[in-house]
C-alpha cells in the first residue's frame, strides 16, 4: 500500500497530534480555580475521574484517528501494482517456454498453447507498463537471458515474438534468480512477471521451495483449472500373438481426476504404429473408482515382424509430469533355433523331431522353426535368436554353453531337453548352471515303473496360462517313464508341471533379462508319452510364445521427451510413424536437438563403442505425447502456493491508467466513509460522556 | 420618592442589592422592600388578634364587653383575643471562609461586605447578610426580640437578642464588619449562643452547609435538647449549585483544601448527584429534629428568605397558642 500524495499521508499522521497538542495546551493553560464545595468536589472525582480520563482518552484517539483517516484519504492510498503503473519500473519478463509450454493453454482455447496464453500475458504487462520503464526478458528454459541489458517495452514485446518453446524441461527457479540480479542491477524500482500455465512439468520439482526475491514477483498464472479429462497411466502387451494367433491384446489403464465420481466410460483407441490400423474399446469408470482398465484386441499382419502400439483418449492429460518412461515389448523375426544333429534314423523319433513338428503342425502354419547343430554354436551364431531349444545338451562344448548363457542373459528364451541316449558327457552341470543357482540336476536318470502320472492340479505358471482351463484335461493321460531329477530353491526354479511325487516335469527360471524352461523328461516314447498326448502341441507353441513375453528385451518407450537411452545419436522414424520420415537428432546428454517433435516410433541409433547389451536391444523408442496435443495436469494450489512462497494472483492485468485513480478513489471512499463512522462514534461517545443540563435545586 | 416605582422584588434582588455600597444602606433598602412587600400582610401592625365571642360572667373585665352587641342583642358578650406573643430570634450567620464564594459579578469600589470586597462578587457571605438583616428588620417590626451573630470556627461578632429601635442599628453593624475565614463549626457557635440563651427562640443559621454534616447534627441535637426551633437556609451560589463550568483546571478549596485537578465537563453528573445527596443529607438530619432546610440560589431574590420565615413563623405563634 502507498499513495499517490504521500506527503498529504504525513500531513494527514502530523495533524494527527493537533488534537494531543490542543489538548496540552489548554491543560496547562488553565488558571486555578478557587472553590468553595471542595468535598463535594473531590467525591466526585473520586467516583467518576478515572472512568472519564478512560473514555476522554477514547474521544482523544477517535479524533486522532479521524485527523488520520481525512489525511490518508485525501493522500489517495493506492496498490503497489496500481502505483507501478504510474511511476517508471524495470519489469524482469520471465516467460515460461519449457516443453509443457506446448500443451494447450486451456480446452477453451483450442490452438492456443500455454506458451502462447504466457507470451500474451506477457506483452499484456508490458503494454500495461507507464512511460520510461525498462524491461528485461528472459525464458525458463534453453537461453534463458535474452536481454543483456534491460531494454524499452517495444523492443521487449519484439523479442518475445521471436521466442518459441523448447523441448526442454522448465529452469523457473534459476530463470527467476537471474531476473532478480539483473533488477539488483538497477537503481529503478523492479518487479518480476512470471508467466507460466503451471504444469507439473513446468515448475521445478526438486526446489521445495521458490527462493524470495528482492523485486516484487507478480504471478501471471495462464493454466487451465479445468481438471476433467482423464489420463493413460500403463499400457501393457498382454499376449503375445503375431506368430501364432495373428492377434495382440492390450490392457490399457485410464485414470481420472479424483472429483470425478460418476459411472463414465472413455473411449481409448490403440494403433499399431507400424500398419497404422486402430482398434477402439472403451475404458469404464463405475460410480466412484478412479481407474479402469480397456482391453483392446489387434489383428496384426504376421508378415511384419516389429509392432508398437500407440495407445490415445480424447484430450489426454498427461500424468504426473513430463518426463516419463515405460517398456514396451518387440517380438523376434527369427525363427525358433533347434539345437541338434540331423538324424533320420531314429526310430521313435528324436526330442527335435517331435518338438519340431509342434512347432509346426502343419506346414506353413504355426512358429517357423531351424535346424542347428549344437557343435556349430560359436561366438555371435546365436544373435538375433530369441527362442532356442537345446535338445542335445550333450553335444553342446564349453563355448556353446558360453554361448547359449550370454544369449540367455542379453533377452533370449532357451528351452532344454535332456538327452535320450546315454553319454558320458556331462552336460549336467552346465545346465544347471544356466538354470541357476543352487540348481542340481542328477547325473542318473530315474526309472519309474510304473511310469509316473501328473498332478490333476497344476500350478499356475505364465507359461501355461493360456491352457490353464482345459490342463487338467490334457495332463491326464500323460505318463512318464524316465525322468532326470532336478533340485533347487523354489526362489529360483518355478515348477510349470508336475508329477504325481511332487517331483517337476517341467520348471522355469529367469537368468539375466532371458528366460530358462526345462524338460526333466524328453518328449520321445521311451521316456514319456508327452509327445504324443494332445498337451504337447499347445505346451511346445505356449513356451516359446508366453516365454518371449516374458523376456525383459523390450525397447524403451520414451513418453514426453525423457532422456533417451545411453549413447543414442539420432531417432529415425520407422514406418507408422505419425509425421515426416526426417531424423531426430540427440546430443550427448540425451535430450532431441530442435524443436521439432515427431511422435511416433523411433528406431534409437547408437553411437559405436556403446555396451553390447544396450546393442542388443531392439532400441525402439516411442516419442508418443505430442506435447501440443496432450493436456498436462496442473498442479494443484497448495503445492503450487508452498512452492512459489507465495499466493497466485489472479492472472489479468487493469492496464488502464485510470485504474490507479479508481483504484485509489475506492480506497478513499472506504476511507472517508471509516471517518464517517469514527465521527458518529465521537458524537455517540461525546454524547454519553456529557452531563445532562443541571436541573434547578 | 427615589424609590418610588419599584416593586419590592426589584428591592430584593441581589443585582440591585449589590449595587447599594454602604451596607446600612442596603440594609435599609432590604428592609424597605420588606415593608412594601408586606404592605398588604394581614399581619401587618397586628400583635393581638380578635379570636371569638363569650358569654360574660362574673368576674369577667367589662374592657372586653362587645358594645355593638349587647346594644343588637341585649345580652353580654366578652371579646377573646389571642394570647401576644413576643417570638425570640437568634440569626447565625456563617462567616468561614467558604462563604466568600460568589459568582456574580458588581461593581468594583462599591464597598459591601468583606466577602465582596474581596472577592469582587456576590457572595454566599453577602447573601446571607442581606437575607439576615432583612429578617431581623422583619422581626423587629413584629416586635420580636432579635439577635444576630456571625461565627465560623467560634462566635465572631454577635449581638443580644433585643427588641429596641437601636437593635436593627447595631444588627447591621455586626453583619458588615466581621470578616471571613477559617472553617465553620456549628456545634462551636451553637453552644456559645446556647449558653447566653434562657428563654425558647427561634435560631435561623444562614450557611452553605458544606462542611462535616456531623458538626450541624451535634449542634441541631443541641437546640432540640434545649427545645429550641431552627431554620437552615442554606446559601449555595448558583455555580455550585450546577456547575455551569467546562474546564478542565485545578480547583482550590477556600478552607485550605488540598488543590484537585478536575474536568467539570467528565465530572458534572457526579458532583450534581453528590450534592443532591449532601443536601437530602442535612434535610434529613434537620426533619429528624422536627426543623427544615430550605436551599437558596444566591442569585436569587432574597424575598423567599423572609417568606420561609414568615411562614415558620405564623407556624410557631399558631402552634405555642395553641
Amino acid at each position: 500500500m502507498t499513495f499517490i500524495s504521500p506527503w498529504l499521508a504525513v500531513a494527514g499522521a502530523a495533524a494527527m497530534a493537533l488534537p494531543i497538542l490542543i489538548h496540552l495546551f489548554l491543560r496547562r493553560r488553565q488558571k486555578p480555580i478557587e472553590w468553595a464545595a471542595m468535598e463535594l468536589l473531590r467525591r466526585a472525582v473520586q467516583q467518576s475521574q478515572r472512568a472519564r480520563r478512560v473514555e476522554r482518552w477514547m474521544l482523544l484517539v477517535l479524533r486522532c484517528l479521524l485527523l488520520l483517516l481525512v489525511g490518508l484519504a485525501i493522500a489517495r492510498p493506492a496498490t503497489m501494482s496500481t502505483i507501478a503503473q504510474n511511476q517508471p519500473v524495470v519489469l524482469g519478463i520471465v516467460l515460461d517456454n519449457g516443453v509443457a509450454s506446448r500443451a494447450a493453454a486451456s480446452p477453451a482455447t483450442p490452438g492456443q498453447s500455454a506458451f502462447d496464453a504466457a507470451r500474451a500475458a506477457c506483452i499484456e504487462s508490458i503494454r500495461a507498463l507507464p512511460g520510461g520503464s525498462l524491461v528485461h526478458v528472459l525464458t525458463t528454459s534453453g537461453t534463458i537471458e535474452h536481454t543483456s541489458e534491460a531494454v524499452d517495452p517495444d523492443r521487449a514485446v519484439a523479442i518475445l515474438g521471436t521466442l518459441a518453446p523448447t523441448n526442454e524441461p522448465s529452469r523457473v527457479r534459476e530463470a527467476v534468480d537471474r531476473a532478480d540480479d539483473a533488477l539488483r542491477r538497477t537503481t529503478m524500482p523492479g518487479r518480476i512477471v512470471l508467466a507460466s500455465s503451471f504444469s507439473r512439468g513446468a515448475i521445478d520439482t526438486e526446489a521445495q521451495v521458490l527462493p524470495a526475491t528482492k523485486a516484487t514477483l507478480e504471478i501471471r498464472d495462464v493454466g487451465s483449472d479445468d481438471q476433467g479429462t482423464a489420463a493413460i497411466v500403463s499400457m501393457v502387451q498382454r499376449t503375445l500373438g503375431p506368430q501364432s494367433t495373428g492377434s495382440v491384446t492390450v490392457d490399457v489403464t485410464v485414470t481420472r481426476p479424483s472429483h470425478e465420481q460418476a459411472r463414465r466410460s472413455i473411449p481409448v483407441t490403440v494403433t499399431d504404429v507400424m500398419t497404422d490400423r486402430s482398434t477402439k474399446a472403451d475404458a469404464v469408470f463405475v460410480e466412484g473408482s478412479q481407474r479402469a482398465v480397456a482391453t483392446v484386441t489387434l489383428v496384426v499382419d504376421p508378415s511384419v515382424t516389429e509392432h508398437g502400439w500407440l495407445a490415445s483418449i480424447p484430450a489426454d492429460r498427461q500424468p504426473a509430469d513430463d518426463l516419463r518412461s515405460a517398456t514396451i515389448s518387440t517380438l523376434s523375426a527369427d525363427p525358433v533355433l533347434v539345437l541338434d544333429r540331423e538324424r533320420l534314423d531314429v526310430d521313435e523319433g528324436s526330442s527335435a523331431q517331435w518338438i519340431e513338428r509342434a512347432l509346426e503342425p502343419v506346414a506353413g502354419m504355426g512358429l517357423p522353426h531351424r535346424r542347428m547343430d549344437p557343435s556349430e554354436v560359436r561366438t555371435g551364431a546365436l544373435k538375433g535368436s530369441t527362442a532356442i531349444i537345446i535338445c542335445r545338451p550333450e553335444l553342446l562344448d564349453a563355448t556353446g554353453w558360453a554361448e547359449c548363457t550370454a544369449a540367455c542373459e542379453s533377452g533370449a528364451l532357451l528351452v532344454v531337453v535332456p538327452p535320450t541316449e546315454d553319454t558320458f558327457v556331462e552336460w549336467q552341470d552346465p545346465c544347471a548352471a544356466l538354470l541357476g543357482p543352487g540348481v542340481t540336476i542328477r547325473r542318473e536318470v530315474m526309472d519309474h515303473d510304473p511310469p509316473r502320472r501328473l498332478q490333476p492340479q497344476q500350478p499356475a505358471s505364465p507359461i501355461t496360462q493360456l491352457i490353464a482351463s482345459e490342463l487338467t484335461d490334457l495332463v491326464a493321460p500323460v505318463e512318464v517313464s524316465r525322468s532326470v531329477v532336478i533340485d533347487g530353491p523354489s526362489t529360483t526354479l518355478s515348477p510349470i508341471l508336475t508329477m504325481a511325487d511332487g517331483s517337476p516335469l517341467m520348471v522355469l527360471s529367469t537368468r539375466g533379462r532371458g528366460v530358462v524352461v526345462m524338460l526333466a523328461s524328453a518328449p520321445v516314447p521311451s521316456w514319456s508319452t508327452l509327445a504324443t498326448k494332445p498337451i504337447f502341441v499347445p505346451l511346445v507353441q505356449e513356451t516359446i510364445r508366453q516365454g518371449e513375453v516374458l523376456l525383459d528385451a523390450g525397447g524403451s518407450v520414451t513418453i514426453g521427451l525423457g532422456r533417451l537411452p545411453e549413447g543414442t545419436t539420432e531417432l529415425r522414424p520407422v514406418r507408422g510413424s505419425t509425421t515426416g520420415e526426417a531424423s531426430l537428432t540427440v546430443d550427448p546428454s540425451g535430450m532431441i536437438v530442435g524443436d521439432e517433435v515427431q511422435p511416433g516410433i523411433m528406431q534409437a541409433i547408437q553411437a559405436q563403442g556403446t555396451s553390447a547389451e544396450s546393442l542388443r536391444s531392439p532400441s525402439l523408442v516411442a516419442l508418443n505425447v505430442d506435447p501440443a496435443a496432450c493436456d498436462p495436469q496442473r498442479n494443484d494450489a497448495a503445492r503450487l502456493t508452498a512452492w512459489l512462497n507465495q499466493t497466485i494472483t489472479a492472472p489479468t492485468v487493469e492496464a488502464s491508467t485510470d485504474t490507479t485513480a479508481r483504484s485509489s478513489t475506492r480506497a478513499s471512499v472506504w476511507l472517508l466513509l471509516a471517518a464517517a463512522v469514527v465521527i458518529l462514534a465521537e458524537t455517540l461517545l461525546g454524547r454519553m460522556f456529557s452531563v445532562p443540563e443541571p436541573s434547578s435545586t | 420618592m427615589a424609590n418610588q416605582g419599584l416593586r419590592a422584588e426589584q428591592y430584593l434582588s441581589p443585582e440591585t442589592l449589590a449595587q447599594l455600597a454602604p451596607f446600612e444602606l442596603r440594609a435599609k433598602m432590604v428592609a424597605d422592600g420588606v415593608m412594601n412587600g408586606m404592605h398588604q400582610s394581614p399581619l401587618q401592625g397586628m400583635a393581638v388578634e380578635f379570636a371569638a365571642h363569650r358569654q360574660y360572667s362574673a368576674g369577667d373585665s367589662i374592657r372586653h364587653l362587645d358594645w355593638k352587641v349587647f346594644g343588637r342583642s341585649d345580652k353580654l358578650y366578652v371579646k377573646e383575643y389571642r394570647q401576644e406573643t413576643n417570638l425570640d430570634v437568634m440569626i447565625l450567620v456563617d462567616g468561614s471562609a467558604s462563604m466568600s464564594f460568589g459568582t456574580l459579578g458588581v461593581k468594583q469600589g462599591w464597598g459591601g461586605t468583606d466577602a465582596t470586597r474581596r472577592r469582587g462578587a456576590w457572595t454566599k457571605f453577602d447573601h446571607a447578610t442581606a437575607s439576615a438583616a432583612a429578617l431581623a428588620f422583619l422581626c423587629l417590626s413584629q416586635r420580636d426580640r432579635v439577635g444576630v451573630a456571625v461565627g465560623a470556627d467560634g462566635l465572631r461578632g454577635a449581638v443580644r437578642k433585643s427588641a429596641t429601635r437601636d437593635q436593627w442599628r447595631s444588627i447591621v453593624r455586626c453583619l458588615s464588619s466581621e470578616p471571613v475565614e477559617a472553617r465553620f463549626s456549628p456545634a462551636a457557635c451553637i453552644n456559645q449562643l446556647l449558653a447566653q440563651t434562657s428563654h425558647r427562640t427561634l435560631f435561623v443559621i444562614l450557611s452553605d452547609f458544606l462542611g462535616d454534616p456531623e458538626g450541624l447534627r451535634s449542634a441541631l441535637a443541641r437546640l432540640r435538647h434545649r427545645g429550641h426551633d431552627a431554620m437552615l437556609l442554606a446559601m449555595l451560589d448558583h455555580r455550585e449549585l450546577t456547575l455551569d463550568l467546562d474546564v478542565e483546571a485545578p480547583f482550590i478549596g477556600l478552607e485550605g483544601e488540598d488543590a484537585l485537578d478536575v474536568d467539570t465537563r467528565t465530572i458534572r453528573k457526579a458532583y450534581l448527584a453528590e450534592l443532591q445527596r449532601h443536601l437530602q443529607g442535612i434535610d434529613r438530619q434537620a426533619r429528624a429534629f422536627g426543623y427544615d432546610l430550605q436551599v437558596f440560589d444566591t442569585h436569587e431574590s432574597v424575598g423567599p428568605v423572609l417568606a420561609a420565615l414568615l411562614s415558620r413563623r405564623e407556624g410557631m405563634v399558631a402552634g405555642g397558642r395553641r
